[in-house]
C-alpha cells in the first residue's frame, strides 16, 4: 500500500537533521524524561519504532544515551532505499521499504517493550489519525508513543476543511477561528483524542498519560506530542516519576522550545555566566538580549553546539 | 409422576435478566441516548409548553445525565405508563403531537446504560424519585418499583434521568471526544424542528444548535423549492423538495429527509424506501444528485399512526401512510433529479460553453424554515423548477482547464486543508483565494 502523501518531498532532503537546533533539543528533553519515566535496565529491552531518515539522529541518541539495540526504521520511498541502507549507523538497525500504518498493523512485534515515535514530515492527514488510533488499540502499559507533525496553521481558505476533517476530535465549544489562532493546541487535542478513541475500542483497561507537548520552528513549525501507556488507575504514578521536570506537561496546554542560534563564543560566554549566576553580566557582554537570554537559560542543557570538522 | 407435573406446572416467566438482554440487544447507543431525550421533549409536549425550555445532556465515562425543566412527568404518569412496560400514555391531547410511541424507547434505552438507574421528577403537585438498581434486577419475582422519595412539590419543575454503574462498552464510548461529538451532530439535526423555537439541547454544557436545511430558492435563474401539503387517514404531511446549496453546504445535506412529528426518523436517503428507484432513470446515481433535497414531515396526535419503527431511525415502507406519502416523493425525485442532470450540461447559446454548474454555484438559498411557514407568501406552494427562461440571460462563463503535476496538486490540496478534495475544488478555492487578494468580486463591476 502506498501511502497518499509518498510523493511529497521529504524534509530530509531539505535540511540536514543534524542542525535542527529545536529539534536536537527537543530529542535531548525526550531523553531526559524517558530516563526518568522507565528504570535504565528496562529501557535497553525496548524496540525503538522510528520512521526512516537518512541521518538516523534519533536512533544514535537513543542508543547512546538510553542502550536502546533493538530498532526499526520504516519508511515507503523506494527511490532512497540504497540511501536509507548505506546510512544506518549501526547494524542492529532493522530497515524496511514500507508505509508506516502497514508495517504496524502487519510485521511489528506489539508483543515486546515498545518506544515509537511517528515523526511526520508533514500536516495531519486522515492516515496519519488511523495510524495513532491503530497504536492506541494495540499498545500495553510501558509502551511510548511519541507524534511529531508538521503544525502550519490552516489559512483562512482551508479552516473549515481542517476542521470538518477532524470533527470527531476537536472539542465542540472551539469555534474556526481558536482552531487556526491556537493551531499547536488544536492539534494536541486531536492527538490526544485520537489515542483515547484507540484506547475505548479495546477491552483490556489502559490509560494514556501525555507528558510532553511541545511547538518549536527551525524551518516549518512542528508539534510534538508524548505520551506513555499505563494500567487504568496507575496514571498518578506514572506523573509522579516525572516530576519535577519543567518541561513536563500533563493538561492540555504547549510548551514552544524558543531558543536562539548561537556562535560557539557565545554560548560559552552564557554557559559560564549562567553557572556563575551573573546572568545580567552575560547579556551585557554577548549582546544577547534578554528574551533570548532567558530562552536559552532555560534549554542550555539541551543546547547542541556544531563544528565544522576539517575532514 | 404424572400428578406431580400436573401440580407443579412449569414457570415460564422470563428472568429480568434475560428480559432485559433481549430488550436491549439491538439499541444503537446513540439512539437510546435520544430516546431518553425524546421523553424530556414529550414532556414538553404534553404540557402544552409554548416558551423556551432546556434539556442538559451530561455524558461522561462515569455517568449519563438527562435533566429538564419541561414540565415534569405527573407522579400517576410514571406509575401508569412511563416506567410499565408497554404502558401507553391515555388518549392524547389535541395538538400533542409525542414523539414517544411505543411505551417501550425510554426503558429500554436506560437499561442500555447501566446498572444504577434513577429517576427524580417534580411536575409542580410532587416530587418523587424512583431507582432501578443491582438489588431489583437479581429479584425476579417482584416487577414493582417503589417510590425512594414521594414528597410535595418544592416548586421547581424538573425531570432529572441519572445513570451510573455504566457497563464498559457504554462508558468506554462515553469517554472518547468521537461519540460526543457525533451525538451532538446527529441531535441537531434529529431535533432541528425542535431546537429553534422550543428546547435548549446541550450536550456536556456546550449548546447544540439547529442544523439548517436550505433550498436554491432564486427568482432570477429560475431556483424555486416546492411545498405540497396532503393528508391520510388523519396524518398529515408537508413535503418539500428542490435543489440544495450542495457545494457550499459544510454538512453536505442532500437525499430525503423523513420527520414523524418534527424527529427525525430517516436522514440523507436515496434508495427506494424515499423515492428513489422505481423508475429505470432513477435507479442509479449521478454526481449532480447530491443537489437533490427532500424534506418531509409527518404530523399526527396519534404517534402509533405514524410509519416509524420502535428504534425511529426508519420507516415502516408498508404502511398505508407512508406509501401513499412515497408516490408523491417519487413524483418530487424525479423531477428535481431530472432537472438537474438535464442543467448540468447547459450550454450558452452564444459561447457554446457548459454553464450548468456555475448555475448552481451562483443562486441564492433560502432556509426550509422560511419555506415551511411562507404557506401562502413569497414562496409559492407550486411546483417550480429549474427551466431556461429565453427573457432572462443566462450567465456567461469560461470553463478553465489545466495540467499540474500531480505533485504540486496534492500539496496545494494539503495546504488548503483536504488532500482528497477533488483537483476542481482544489482549482476553484485558489482562484478565489487570488480573487480575495486583489479584491475582485464575482459580480461585474459596473463602475
Amino acid at each position: 500500500m502506498v501511502s497518499p502523501v509518498s510523493n511529497l518531498m521529504p524534509s530530509y532532503t531539505k535540511v540536514n537533521y543534524l542542525l535542527r537546533l529545536r529539534k536536537q533539543i527537543e530529542r535531548r528533553l525526550i531523553i531526559e524524561s524517558l530516563q526518568r519515566l522507565v528504570p535504565s535496565k528496562e529501557l535497553a529491552e525496548y524496540r525503538y519504532f522510528g520512521l526512516g531518515s537518512i541521518y538516523y539522529a534519533d536512533y544514535v541518541l537513543f542508543h547512546k544515551h538510553l542502550n536502546i539495540s533493538r530498532m526499526t526504521s520504516v519508511d515507503n520511498k523506494a527511490a532512497d532505499r540504497i540511501r536509507f541502507e548505506f546510512n544506518k549507523p549501526y547494524g542492529f538497525i532493522d530497515f524496511s521499504l514500507c508505509d508506516c500504518g502497514t508495517y504496524m498493523r502487519e510485521r511489528l512485534d506489539w508483543n515486546e517493550p515498545l518506544f515509537m515515535w511517528l515523526d511526520y514530515d508533514l500536516e495531519l492527514a486522515e492516515s496519519m489519525v488511523l495510524d495513532v488510533k491503530f497504536a492506541a488499540s494495540k499498545a500495553k502499559p510501558g509502551d511510548i508513543i511519541i507524534i511529531t507533525v508538521e503544525a502550519t496553521p490552516p489559512t483562512d481558505l482551508s479552516i473549515q476543511a481542517f476542521a470538518t476533517t477532524f470533527s470527531a476530535y476537536i472539542p465542540r465549544k472551539w469555534q474556526l477561528p481558536d482552531i487556526a489562532e491556537d493551531f499547536t493546541l488544536a492539534l494536541r487535542e486531536i492527538l490526544v483524542e485520537c489515542v483515547r478513541n484507540g484506547l475505548a475500542n479495546r477491552t483490556t483497561q489502559v490509560a494514556f498519560v501525555p507528558f510532553l507537548s511541545f511547538s518549536y520552528r527551525d524551518t516549518a513549525p512542528m508539534y510534538t506530542l508524548a505520551g506513555t501507556f499505563c494500567a487504568m488507575g496507575s496514571e498518578s504514578q506514572v506523573e509522579g516519576r516525572l516530576e519535577g521536570l519543567s518541561y513536563v506537561c500533563f493538561k492540555p496546554a504547549v510548551i514552544d522550545i524558543q531558543c536562539p542560534l548561537l556562535t560557539p563564543k557565545e554560548k560559552a560566554c552564557l554557559d559560564e555566566c549562567i553557572c556563575a549566576g551573573r546572568f545580567d553580566d552575560a547579556r551585557n557582554v554577548t549582546g544577547i538580549n534578554e528574551d533570548e537570554a532567558s530562552q536559552y537559560a532555560r534549554y542550555y542543557k539541551y543546547y547542541p553546539l556544531y563544528f565544522e570538522s576539517a575532514t | 409422576m404424572a400428578t406431580e407435573s400436573a401440580e407443579m406446572p412449569i414457570d415460564a416467566r422470563p428472568t429480568k435478566q434475560f428480559f432485559v438482554q433481549t430488550l436491549v440487544k439491538d439499541v444503537v447507543l446513540s439512539e437510546a441516548v435520544f430516546d431518553i431525550i425524546d421523553n424530556s421533549i414529550d414532556g414538553y409536549i404534553r404540557a402544552g409548553m409554548r416558551d423556551h425550555r432546556s434539556v442538559s445532556v451530561t455524558v461522561a465515562a462515569d455517568r449519563f445525565r438527562v435533566e429538564d425543566n419541561c414540565g415534569g412527568i405527573p407522579k400517576g404518569d410514571m406509575e401508569s405508563f412511563v416506567l410499565r412496560f408497554g404502558g401507553r400514555p391515555p388518549k392524547p391531547r389535541v395538538n400533542a403531537r409525542t414523539i414517544g410511541a411505543f411505551g417501550i424507547g425510554l426503558k429500554r434505552s436506560l437499561f442500555k446504560l447501566g446498572q444504577h438507574i434513577l429517576l427524580e421528577s417534580d411536575d409542580g403537585t410532587r416530587e418523587y424519585a424512583v431507582l432501578i438498581d443491582k438489588a431489583w434486577m437479581s429479584r425476579d419475582d417482584d416487577w414493582r418499583l417503589p417510590f425512594k422519595k414521594d414528597g410535595p412539590s418544592k416548586g421547581k419543575v424538573y425531570t432529572r434521568v441519572t445513570v451510573k454503574d455504566l457497563y464498559s462498552d457504554v462508558a468506554r464510548q462515553f469517554s472518547t471526544r468521537e461519540f460526543e461529538n457525533g451525538l451532538a451532530k446527529h441531535a441537531r439535526m434529529t431535533y432541528t424542528a425542535f431546537l429553534d423555537t422550543r428546547i435548549n439541547l446541550s450536550i456536556n454544557d456546550v449548546p447544540v444548535r439547529p442544523l439548517d436545511f436550505r433550498f436554491l430558492y432564486d427568482k432570477k435563474r429560475h431556483f424555486q423549492p416546492m411545498r405540497k401539503l396532503v393528508s391520510y387517514d388523519g396524518v398529515d404531511v408537508v413535503i418539500m423538495a428542490g435543489h440544495t446549496d450542495y457545494g457550499q453546504d459544510p454538512d453536505k445535506l442532500c437525499g430525503w429527509y423523513v420527520f414523524c412529528n418534527d424527529r427525525l426518523v430517516v436522514a440523507g436517503d436515496t434508495s427506494a424506501k424515499t423515492g428513489w428507484g422505481g423508475l429505470s432513470e432513477m435507479n442509479y446515481h449521478y454526481p449532480q444528485d447530491a443537489y437533490f433535497l427532500g424534506l418531509v414531515f409527518l404530523g399526527c396526535d396519534d404517534p402509533s399512526k405514524l410509519p416509524w419503527d420502535t428504534a425511529k431511525t426508519g420507516v415502516q415502507t408498508d404502511s398505508a401512510v407512508y406509501r401513499s406519502a412515497q408516490v408523491e416523493m417519487q413524483a418530487a425525485t424525479a423531477r428535481f433529479v431530472r432537472t438537474c442532470r438535464d442543467a448540468w450540461s447547459l450550454k450558452s447559446r452564444e459561447t457554446g460553453e457548459t454553464i450548468g454548474r456555475a448555475l448552481f454555484a451562483d443562486a441564492a438559498g433560502v432556509s426550509f424554515r422560511e419555506v415551511a411557514v411562507d404557506a401562502s407568501g413569497e414562496v409559492p406552494v407550486v411546483d417550480g423548477v429549474l427551466v431556461e427562461d429565453k427573457e432572462v440571460p443566462l450567465p456567461e462563463v469560461a470553463n478553465v482547464l489545466y495540467v499540474v503535476p500531480l505533485d504540486y496538486a496534492r500539496r496545494i490540496k494539503r495546504k488548503l486543508g483536504d488532500a482528497h478534495m477533488s483537483h476542481k475544488e482544489m482549482g476553484l478555492r485558489t482562484l478565489h483565494y487570488y480573487a480575495k487578494l486583489h479584491g475582485i468580486s464575482r459580480e461585474q463591476s459596473h463602475a
